[in-house]
């Protein structure tokens, strides 16, 4: 066994133990004992090992760690959702299993993207479609009109344009880095911005312009471009501030939330005192009162998670967050093609700030937006299209640098 | 290593800032913020805690308990052996009507949520065993309470006492007060009682000090030079800007200085020695007394006012303000605390109520050691209004503070009221070579200090000394 299977060993038994020893205190404190969660534990741990080995059988190249530490963190994102409400965590099963068996798809689809690159505009095609879909047919749940309800079943398009949206710009990048590409990427992401505050998804549209600006900044290495991104982004937050009533309430909320507790500011205070009364040990799991916070197992489950895990564990979690990106980031560098690269920084970023952003605002660093906490929060579509999104980052991940990774793995082995 | 692959260390180095901010910040947030945001009235966990958590006690200086939780059929409840004396510095806790006083104040403390000892505290939540908060020491002498509770007698007002050597409280009274134990059945009562029985009004009260400022006054004149030898005229009443202001009853002083007018309370001398002094000067000095700024204390306290100079400089206001009148307006703790400075050669202390919190083991879990707050005049000049505060008790104003064997320094005052009878004011301290106790005294519509409020201020400082 080499190295990096030991490492990988290693992370599949943290993921079992903790499986076990959390369902095992879920199901004696809820009363009547149920045997739900032995099942959970048991069949995720067995899901996550299958997946493993036929990762490791169909696409041994590239970076395997990244599928693991996915695992993890869905496993503390299903506690946290069943022990909230233990319904919701049976869903949450059926998506993190569809979304698995997405992530290995997009691994094998996404040779074929080579094929359809010449004819890269359908991509904005496909960006505006979406956009214009969700503008006729959107309905408006939690404060943002980006939901398309079709039955019981809904999903938000904008998930989906974020990974077309970051192709798009890596192309446009890849073919013209002079004045003229810029432009063009300022272009579509204005278009996006436009829809986006029209569905009134400031979260989002803060996203878009980041990656955007991200990627501008690594591709022409323009340090006035970048600049003047930035002065950007802060004039338009600004404006946004005047122009919209809901932007004023939250930052006035996050300025100080002590002026309208009920009302206004009600959802971060809780957030608030859930996260101050976890401390550093956190309460212990299911002895905390998640069922204050409003919104939990979407937006707020990070701040569940400060109550019950504490600091600690809540800080351990933002280090895994940090793991990934760092392992992203690293696929981005050792790939020789260029829009492979850009694709995956791109995907990387938009990960990360949302990140920083849904944390950021529960914890009251920055202003709240409403976007989830990938592979935690509750929800079908961003669980689906996270694991798609690392898909795409495995496969750019096996065109890596080969003899790089070979040579790091002939050192350990000396070692 | 091309330019791409430097620019994505570069994003790499921004994504660990960002992560690194929040980590900070989380940091930031469990050591400054938590312990204040727990004890928020808003927070509902607190109230279902609570249930698990034997609340402490509130106990007076010697020991004496003044509210503790009991249990009947396992809810807890509040007892208030303190009743109507300690009411408002106890205060209560009560699901249906929130939190005062030092309940809500140190409402952390009695729950022992800022010294939760993290072992203890699972093994009592495996074990379904109840938590037990720690218990909040007083400064107060409860038997000089009752003392001065039944001294204030029926009047509205307020009594506080206080170690000038240390601003220890001994005992703060508000009258009228009410049953912390029978709120349910006299809360709708209370709320809409004229008299105000909720509020504490030695903190919160704001009166005219009337003559009590003198001490105010006085001491900027002293400060100034060839005081003690300078000599104004009173012919009864001083016309400024055409109004007039006249002394008590009317009565001319003729040409005095000013041991003989602290003596005496003359109007017209500390008017004609304000409107030397200026604006500018006596608000200074009234400043350094801790007017317009905010006291440090375990309870709210009202900011005491000294009217800000207008822009067309009113002589009218500073004639009112340099005799406590006008716009001058002060709490009895406060007035308590000005006083103390005399009595501590011109250092005031900082004033506090809660000497200790204990753990339900009997460690201490922090205590109070005294501080000084201000400085606001010399020693020598507080060692001329103590002398001359003893003349007003021996032979001028105050004569009903005497107590035999003992040497009482004090000063009154007569704060006028439009449209009302006056306020009583006494504030003093004995004995005057080393002061144990100071007092402020305010009755509320009493009419003429010397004799309302003198006697109550009395009681309580020989009450204290008998023992």
């Amino acid at each position: 066994m080499d190295y990096d299977e030991r490492i990988e060993i290693a992370l599949l038994n943290s993921i079992y133990i903790i499986g076990v020893v959390a369902f095992f205190l879920l199901a004696v404190y809820k009363s009547p004992i149920s045997l739900n969660p032995i099942y959970i534990a048991f069949g995720f741990g067995f899901t996550v090992t299958i997946f493993y080995y036929l990762i490791k059988k169909f696409f041994p190249k590239g970076d395997i760690y990244i599928f693991l530490i996915l695992s993890f963190l869905t496993e503390i994102g299903l506690i946290m959702i069943y022990r909230i409400n233990s319904e919701l965590a049976l869903k949450q099963v059926e998506w993190i299993a569809i979304g698995m068996i997405l992530f290995m798809a997009s691994i094998f689809f996404f040779r074929f993207y080579e094929g359809i690159r010449k004819h890269y505009q359908v991509l904005l095609v496909l960006i505006i479609l979406l956009f214009l879909v969700t503008l006729l047919f959107g309905t408006e749940k939690f404060g943002s009109k980006n939901w398309i309800v079709v039955g019981n079943f809904s999903f938000q398009p904008s998930e989906l344009i974020k990974i077309l949206f970051v192709m798009m710009v890596s192309e446009i990048l890849t073919r013209d880095k002079t004045k003229k590409g810029i432009l063009k990427v300022v272009g579509i992401t204005l278009i996006s911005l436009f829809f986006l505050v029209l569905q009134k998804d400031l979260g989002s549209a803060f996203l878009f312009y980041m990656t955007a600006l991200i990627m501008i900044f690594v591709a022409t290495s323009n340090l006035l471009y970048t600049m003047f991104g930035f002065l950007g982004l802060i004039f338009s937050g600004y404006m946004g501030f005047i122009l919209f009533d809901h932007v004023k309430v939250r930052v006035a909320a996050w300025l100080n939330p002590w002026l309208d507790v009920p009302g206004r500011s009600y959802q971060i205070v809780q957030s608030l005192f859930a996260i101050g009364y976890g401390g550093f040990f956190g309460t212990g799991l299911g002895l905390g009162h998640p069922e204050y916070i409003p919104a939990v197992y979407t937006d707020f489950i990070f701040s569940a998670i400060c109550e019950e895990f504490g600091f600690l564990g809540a800080v351990a979690i933002v280090i895994v967050y940090f793991i990934i990106c760092y392992r992203g980031l690293r696929v981005s560098l050792k790939c020789r093609e260029e829009v492979y690269s850009y694709i995956a920084l791109g995907l990387i970023s938009m990960f990360g700030l949302q990140v920083f952003t849904i944390i950021g605002g529960v914890i009251k660093l920055i202003p709240l937006t409403g976007v989830t906490l990938p592979f935690v929060s509750y929800g079908g579509t961003s669980m689906v299209m996270s694991f798609i999104t690392f898909g795409i980052i495995k496969y750019i991940s096996e065109l890596g640098v080969e003899d790089l990774w070979e040579k790091e793995n002939e050192i350990y082995k000396l070692s | 290593m091309g330019k791409r692959e430097r620019n994505i260390q570069i994003i790499l180095i921004f994504f660990s800032l960002l992560f690194l901010s929040i980590i900070i910040y989380l940091t930031y947030f469990e050591i400054n913020e938590k312990d204040k945001l727990l004890a928020s009235p808003y927070n509902k966990r607190l109230w279902e805690e609570e249930q698990s958590i034997i609340r402490g006690s509130i106990l007076d200086r010697n020991g004496i308990v003044l509210a503790k939780s009991s249990f009947y059929n396992g809810k807890q409840t509040r007892l208030y052996e303190g009743g109507v004396f300690t009411a408002h510095i106890t205060g209560f806790s009560n699901e249906k009507y929130g939190r005062s006083g030092i309940e809500a104040y140190y409402n952390g403390e009695l729950l022992g949520l800022n010294n939760r000892n993290p072992i203890d505290y699972f093994i009592n939540k495996f074990s379904g065993r109840k938590q037990k908060g720690n218990d909040v020491y007083l400064t107060i002498d409860y038997n000089l309470q009752k003392v001065a509770y039944y001294a204030l007698g029926n009047n509205k007002g307020a009594v506080v006492a206080l170690n000038p050597q240390t601003g220890e409280i001994l005992a703060m009274v508000s009258k009228p007060s009410f049953d912390p134990n029978r709120l349910d059945s006299i809360w709708d009562a209370l709320v809409k009682d004229e008299g105000s029985p909720l509020v504490n009004r030695a903190v919160q009260g704001l009166y005219p000090p009337g003559s009590v400022f003198k001490v105010v006054t006085g001491s900027a004149f002293l400060e100034g030079r060839d005081a003690l030898s300078r000599k104004y005229t009173c012919e009864g009443y001083v016309e400024v800007e055409g109004r007039k202001i006249s002394d008590f009853e009317g009565v001319k002083h003729g040409s005095l200085d000013i041991r003989k007018a602290m003596v005496v309370s003359c109007n017209s001398f500390f008017i004609q020695a304000g409107l030397d002094i200026g604006m500018d000067r006596l608000k200074r000095f009234s400043e350094a007394y801790f007017f317009n700024r905010e006291i440090p204390f375990d309870l709210p306290v009202k900011n005491s006012v000294f009217p800000t100079a207008s822009l067309l400089k009113n002589n009218i206001e500073l004639a009112e303000a340099s005799i406590g009148q006008g716009k001058v307006l002060v709490s009895p703790l406060h007035m308590a605390m000005v006083v103390s400075a005399i009595a501590n050669d011109g250092v005031m202390m900082k004033p506090f109520l809660v000497s200790k919190v204990m753990n339900y083991k009997n460690q201490i879990v922090w205590e109070t050691y005294p501080q000084v707050l201000a400085e606001p005049v010399s020693s020598e000049t507080a060692r001329l209004i103590k002398e001359m505060m003893v003349e007003v008790v021996e032979k001028g104003t105050g004569k009903e503070a005497k107590i035999y064997g003992v040497k009482v320094a004090g000063k009154t005052g007569t704060a006028e009221v439009e449209g009302n009878k006056s306020h009583a004011w006494f504030i003093g301290f004995a004995p005057s070579d080393k002061p144990k106790i100071a007092v402020a005294v305010v009755v509320e519509n009493g009419g003429i200090g010397g004799i309302k409020a003198a006697p109550i201020a009395r009681a309580v400082m020989e009450e204290y000394l008998r023992r």
